[in-house]
């Protein structure tokens, strides 16, 4: 049989039954990842002053944010089958949670570049700013208002991905507030990740790292209820999620999900950070740092392990 | 004198001919091939106007149906296939197979131009080194190879063909030729081999059709009649879902669960090569048990009444040695034509001569005694109540004695369908299987009559079934009667066919016989050496038996002419390939051929077609029918084509003129205007593509109308016997003669016995999106199959496949006991009966240029030896019973 | 209103898949693409098992989800209640075959090919491109001109979709759901149809009868 991989599941065997989604695929869980870290790294930077360091004049965090945006938004275009066309995604604001999320995708983009513009140090020199909202009196109204944009289009991007499975009534897995809640807490937890990785580097990220800590035990039990009460509440739901379910526990993604996701994604790093947090100790920066790894890992596998554990109903029961 | 010559030899021809007609069967092997797209681009489409948008009428050749199809031609590009709406056969519908057809059409590997062999080895897998030869080149060359033969012996050409558009024109061909060796290469092997003769006693005809639309009941016993399938596809299927819908019950009886068990109100699972067991039980239960049968149809229509003497003779009228009968009246014995049948005892005993005879229904009865369900049950594993059930429920639907109003007149009415097929018939025991179950319908009444199975043909146009010696049906005029059955008795003596047909005077053919007699001339003291082989539309290699074997008597033959499309596995073997015209590109008369349709198109009419160029042919390519009518006039023997034309199917006017030359085309004019009238000829069926004429009650409905009477006792089967074995005797080949009984007999077969180590059966079965061996390379089609969970696969039981450790999806090895082993994945299912496995036919070819069958699906053919022991004494069909066993790689 | 909408009769349906077929061929499709496959589903033990074929094709729901998820706006419904997609605007994002509970939406892979020599045809007649969503369209073609020239749709074989008018057996049968004297709308009520997922809410416009 000349089997394909685009091969539409429903015809690839011609046979009733649970059918496991093949259209999202890895691309998709790189895009859903990197928008997720993006849009709340963003966020998290601007609440919590987090300092990544300086890039080009611009703090380390908004650089990552904007790449993260950007690439993810390349990877989404790139996997498109008519790439070039990929404006044309902006049409359906209205019912198509891709179009709300690819605008926001631009909104944020532009937003944070207009925003950060006048800081922008190139050799020295800062270009731009003689912009109203740079300089040392940050707190004008233009300032406030591009920051807003921003920070609520990030939100949207971190935000979008979740409901983008969770719109689709004909996956009950996904069919839940359960997963943008899941992706959403994820997305921040990955944030603090991302400091916890940069703290041997730079020593000093701007931010108590107790707190730090602190919020990344909550974020990270938040994610650990969350998904458990997401996987619990599909045990008993329908066949096809507790299809999900068996292939998330014990099929084919259970080392993904229970090994990747689960104990090295939150249980391990909490637990590391709760040693942290109650050593009175120097700080430890190396095992902060694996923390941050295994936080961002684990991130990623379970953007990638929910969405492989789709499974459709079948058209007709007998 | 020199016609006088001719018609002399055409008689004697014809009559040594006879059952060449016979040559039908199910299977048509006829693999359709081509060249590169690049050629076809070129030569066939581009040439046409631009513009151009036509729907062109033709007949479809998927399989052997011959449904009416709509061609949709744009530009000289074939570009869609529906059904013809008016054609009375599929009235519009058109299957998988067919829509699919335009993908063997534009197939970029089909053959376009004539080949010739450089490599002299011969085999399987041995590059032939084809090297592209001119038309005029291999013409000359192939005629003048025909003409020597033909000079020397034109018995030693073997003509090989199953195309069932153009089979009645071969056989004219080989008949003129003078080979007495024509061979439909596959079809006959264990297809129809207990279906036809079986037909011939009961219907009077080649071939039945069920009247499942009007039944309320139809048992299917190893067939899927009705489900797109085997011989009247399209109305059968639609009869079928009417009748369903219409609260028929459908029980199917199979070691697998088809398509049509899976539709079937019931699904009974049987043990393979058994069912002749079940139904001998379901005949004792009607007969014995709950005394249900027809007693006035059995009168009337059967010879039940006829008495027997204690050795199984009739006892006879001493002046007339007329069969005897007892006149209840007179209370005494008369003879079977001088008395009533109303008066006729049909069971009892009585004294003749100082002899206890007893009735043949009695024998019947009594015989099918020891047939207890509880004994069949052993043999079977059905339960014993279930075939009591069945056997009570078929016996209240019957309705016994109802009758209903069809145009004014009161006709019985036995709505019970009865029906087998090739999966019976492929047993060392099919021909008395076929008895058995023909045996229900016979004492239900069910025969040719409305709601019951009729026969296809039994009264038609210019013709009637009508009464033989000693008051039994015989096929009437027209092709029927001339192919022959098996009554009236042949006679039985040393043959110098191939396929040493006299020596089997129950079988309508025996071409089974061929590969046995071409491997040891020397055991059957055979006269000549077969030199030459025609193969076109058949595929031996794969649709017969062991390839291996198949591949050493093909390789007996000095030269091998191949009319094909594509180079399928037995092309592989040719000296010289002359490229044939796909359906879609050549004209027939008639495909639906005469001889299995006979123009039949369910109870409703009879029509004649034409198929049609429905695309202009590629490069040059011709039908097999024009190849052959060149390759006659060139060897040197078109007249005596003419003259067969004539005598078997031309009339007055329209008669050939053996001095003049005709085209094809204009040939088919007069085929036309004979069959139908002189105003509907070729442009008449170009434009139109049928006629169609309606059916009179008797012609729908013909049992009651019919004199003859139906075998229920088949007396002189034992003096055949006796006949056969002196002839086997002679030779000095041991020969198992003891089925030569006058009452349908169990005879276990291979399935039946234990084995320890080969404890699995493998039956095939089949799947209505592939036809035979020659649809398989129909990429459409192939995807189609390959999605399907099971087609491409084994099928094993899930208690079996735990039991051996068996996954689904497991790359497992078939190991017959004969020592084949076959490779395939397995499809753990619950819809095959735990002793079997089962494998989807039409899989597993080989040939090099079949780019989508190759290596795809298992070859199930494969596993079946042939050897002498192994066929059926009486039909010839081979035995399919091999007992594998399963493991994994 | 007009509403298509086809009848599926289970009882009928025979697996035969010439429907699947004369599908592919009269859209065709390219290998690989089905828009009107038949599966089948075993249900049962041995021996009391058997299979069930489920024919099937685009619903042309009228709540699409197909069509509220499609970022471009490429899939768009016809006042008769046919879903079709917008070739050009489609951007091959996927969604929709995500959104559809029925498999009905096929992506037209660069690796696939439409057999020959019916690629052109298949482009100039179908406008199929490489990268985009194609769907059964109801053979919105079909009956397009076929009411041009005055004909019925589910009752003049030109009119009505290849599948329906090729079925051996009449398991798929075609017609206006709006109209409460059509076939479709007169099979759904005396044999209670049911919809297939309808716990989805996209309000399919098949039905399937007896079984």
């Amino acid at each position: 049989m000349a089997s394909h991989p685009s091969v539409n599941v429903f015809v690839q065997r011609l046979e009733v039954g649970l059918k496991t989604q093949t259209v999202w695929g890895i691309n998709h869980a790189v895009w859903f990842f990197l928008m997720g870290v993006g849009g709340a790294l963003f966020i998290t930077r601007h609440l919590l002053r987090l300092n990544l360091g300086s890039i080009l004049g611009l703090n380390g965090a908004d650089i990552i944010s904007l790449l993260a945006v950007v690439v993810g938004g390349a990877v989404l275009i790139s996997d498109l089958g008519r790439p070039t066309r990929f404006m044309k995604a902006l049409r359906n604001v209205r019912t198509s949670r891709i179009s709300i999320g690819a605008i926001c995708d631009f909104v944020f983009l532009a937003a944070a570049m207009v925003l950060l513009m006048p800081d922008l140090e190139i050799g020295g020199s800062r270009p731009f700013a003689f912009l109203p909202w740079g300089g040392p009196n940050p707190s004008s109204l233009v300032n406030q208002f591009l920051l807003a944009v921003a920070g609520i289009s990030a939100f949207v991007v971190a935000v979008y991905a979740g409901f983008v499975l969770s719109f689709s009534a004909s996956i009950p897995f996904w069919h839940t507030e359960a997963v943008p809640l899941q992706f959403l807490a994820y997305s921040f937890a990955s944030t603090l990740g991302i400091g916890f990785i940069a703290l041997p580097i730079l020593g000093n990220i701007g931010v108590n790292i107790k707190l730090l800590e602190f919020m990344g035990i909550l974020l990270l039990a938040a994610c650990l209820v969350l998904t458990g009460s997401h996987i619990f509440n599909m045990t008993w739901s329908n066949p096809a999620s507790r299809a999900s379910v068996r292939m998330l526990i014990k099929g084919s993604l259970s080392r993904t999900f229970i090994g990747g996701v689960i104990v090295a994604g939150i249980i391990v790093p909490m637990l590391l950070l709760s040693l942290a947090y109650y050593s009175t100790g120097p700080v430890e920066y190396f095992t902060l740092a694996i923390c941050g790894v295994l936080i961002l890992a684990g991130g990623f596998l379970l953007r990638h392990s929910i969405m492989k554990a789709g499974i459709y109903a079948p058209a007709l029961s007998f | 004198m020199v016609r006088e010559r001719l018609q002399q030899r055409v008689a004697l021809l014809s009559k040594s001919f006879i059952i060449i007609w016979l040559i039908i069967s199910f299977k048509r092997i006829d693999l359709r091939v081509m060249t590169t797209l690049r050629q076809y681009m070129q030569l066939g489409i581009t040439r046409e106007p631009q513009g151009e948008d036509v729907w062109v009428k033709t007949i479809c050749n998927m399989c052997y149906n011959c449904c009416g199809i709509n061609v949709h031609r744009v530009n000289g590009l074939a570009v869609k296939i529906e059904g013809d709406y008016g054609n009375p056969h599929n009235q519009g519908k058109v299957c998988a197979k067919g829509n699919a057809g335009l993908f063997g059409l534009y197939d970029p590997n089909r053959v376009l131009r004539p080949l010739k062999r450089t490599n002299k080895m011969k085999g399987i897998g041995v590059d032939p080194g084809w090297v592209e030869i001119g038309w005029e080149e291999a013409l000359s060359m192939v005629a003048r190879e025909l003409a020597i033969v033909r000079k020397d012996d034109p018995r030693k050409l073997v003509f090989m063909t199953f195309d069932t558009n153009s089979i009645e024109r071969h056989i004219i061909w080989c008949v003129a030729y003078g080979s007495p060796n024509f061979n439909p290469g596959a079809a006959q092997y264990y297809c129809g081999n207990a279906v036809h003769p079986h037909s011939y006693m009961t219907f009077g005809t080649f071939y039945d059709d069920p009247d499942f639309s009007r039944a309320k009941y139809s048992l299917l016993i190893g067939c899927q009649y009705g489900f797109v399938l085997g011989t009247n596809a399209m109305h059968g299927a639609r009869s079928m879902a009417d009748g369903r819908c219409n609260g028929m019950k459908l029980v199917v009886v199979d070691p697998v669960c088809t398509n049509a068990a899976a539709k079937a109100d019931e699904w009974i699972p049987i043990r393979p090569g058994t069912d002749g067991a079940f139904a001998l039980a379901v005949l004792n239960v009607l007969l014995n048990e709950k005394q249900i049968f027809d007693v006035e149809f059995l009168k009337r229509f059967t010879n039940g009444p006829y008495l027997a003497k204690p050795d199984g003779h009739y006892a006879r009228d001493k002046a007339t040695t007329k069969p005897l009968v007892w006149d209840v009246i007179r209370s005494e014995v008369r003879p079977y034509d001088a008395a009533d049948s109303e008066n006729m005892a049909l069971e009892g005993s009585y004294r003749v001569d100082g002899l206890d005879c007893k009735t043949a229904f009695q024998m019947l009865k009594d015989h099918v005694k020891q047939y207890t369900p509880e004994w069949a049950s052993e043999i079977t594993t059905i339960e014993p109540s279930t075939i009591r059930r069945i056997a009570t429920e078929i016996g209240a639907a019957a309705s016994i004695g109802a009758t209903v109003q069809i145009e004014g007149q009161s006709l019985p009415y036995r709505p019970v369908v009865v029906a087998y097929d090739r999966g019976i018939s492929a047993h060392k025991n099919g021909y008395h299987t076929g008895l058995a179950i023909r045996m229900i319908s016979i004492i239900l009444g069910a025969v040719g009559v409305v709601g019951s199975t009729l026969g296809s043909n039994a009264i038609g146009p210019g013709y009637s079934a009508g009464e033989g010696p000693e008051g039994m049906l015989v096929p009437g005029g027209g092709w029927t009667a001339r192919m022959g059955g098996p009554y009236p008795p042949r006679k039985v003596e040393r043959s110098e066919r191939l396929d040493l047909f006299e020596l089997f005077p129950l079988a309508i053919y025996s071409f089974t016989m061929m590969p046995l007699v071409m491997m040891d001339k020397e055991k059957f003291q055979f006269p000549y050496e077969p030199e030459i082989l025609i193969q076109t539309g058949a595929n031996p290699l794969m649709s017969t038996t062991d390839p291996d074997q198949v591949a050493e008597w093909l390789k007996k033959f000095r030269f091998q002419i191949s009319i094909v499309t594509s180079l399928n596995e037995t092309a592989e073997f040719a000296d010289i390939v002359l490229p044939e015209a796909h359906y879609l590109e050549r004209y027939e008369w008639n495909p639906n051929m005469q001889m299995m349709m006979s123009e039949n198109a369910g109870p409703g009419c009879w029509y004649w077609t034409l198929a049609q160029q429905a695309v202009a042919p590629s490069a040059g390519v011709r039908s097999s029918t024009e190849i052959l009518l060149d390759l006659a006039e060139r060897a040197g023997f078109i007249e005596d084509v003419y003259v067969l034309f004539n005598a078997w199917y031309l009339k007055g006017d329209y008669k050939l003129d053996v001095k003049k030359r005709y085209t094809w085309e204009e040939i088919i004019d007069h085929l036309a205007k004979s069959a139908v009238d002189g105003e509907h000829g070729l442009e008449y069926f170009k434009k139109h593509s049928y006629y169609i004429r309606k059916k009179t009650v008797e012609e729908a409905y013909p049992r009651p109308f019919l004199k003859g009477r139906i075998h229920l006792y088949y007396e002189y089967f034992s003096d055949l016997g006796e006949q056969v074995r002196k002839v086997w005797n002679e030779l000095d080949i041991p020969f198992d003669t003891s089925d030569y009984l006058p009452l349908p007999a169990w005879k276990p077969c291979r399935s039946a016995t234990v084995d320890d180590k080969y404890d699995l059966s493998v039956v095939s079965y089949k799947v209505p999106t592939q036809t035979n061996m020659h649809t398989a390379n129909n990429p459409s089609l192939f995807d189609l199959d390959g999605r399907n969970p099971s087609t491409l696969r084994v099928l094993i039981n899930r208690e079996t496949a735990m039991k051996k450790g068996v996954n689904d999806d497991d790359l497992i090895i078939i190991e017959s006991e004969f020592g084949k082993k076959l490779t395939g994945r397995a499809s753990v299912t619950e819809r095959v009966h735990p002793e079997v496995i089962a494998i989807a036919g039409g899989f597993g070819q080989w040939a090099k240029k079949l780019e989508w069958a190759r290596g795809r699906g298992v070859h199930w053919n494969a596993l079946i030896p042939h050897t002498l022991d192994r066929i059926d004494p009486l039909s010839t069909a081979v035995d399919t019973c091999v007992r594998t066993a399963v493991y994994k790689e | 209103m007009t509403r298509y909408s086809m009848v599926l009769d289970l009882k009928r349906c025979i697996g035969c898949m010439a429907c699947t077929e004369a599908c592919a061929v009269e859209n065709m499709t390219p290998l690989g693409i089905w828009f009107a496959p038949v599966p089948k589903v075993e249900v049962g033990k041995y021996p009391n098992v058997k299979d069930i074929f489920v024919p099937m094709l685009c619903n042309h729901c009228k709540e699409a989800p197909c069509i509220t998820a499609c970022p471009t706006s490429a899939l768009k419904k016809r006042n008769d209640g046919i879903v079709l997609v917008d070739r050009d605007a489609c951007c091959g994002s996927r969604a929709c075959m995500a959104a559809c509970p029925y498999g009905a939406l096929h992506f037209y892979d660069k690796k696939m090919r439409i057999l020959a020599p019916f690629e052109d045809y298949a482009q100039r007649k179908f406008g199929y491109e490489k990268g985009t969503v194609m769907k059964c369209t109801f053979c919105a073609h079909r009956i397009d001109s076929g009411l041009a020239k005055g004909l019925k749709p589910g009752v003049d074989p030109e009119a009505t979709p290849a599948c329906v008018v090729t079925c051996p057996t009449d398991a798929r049968i075609f017609g206006d759901l709006d109209d409460p004297q059509s076939n479709v709308s007169n099979l759904v009520r005396q044999f209670n149809g049911r919809q297939p997922r309808p716990e989805t809410g996209a309000n399919p416009s098949n039905y399937y009868i007896n079984g």
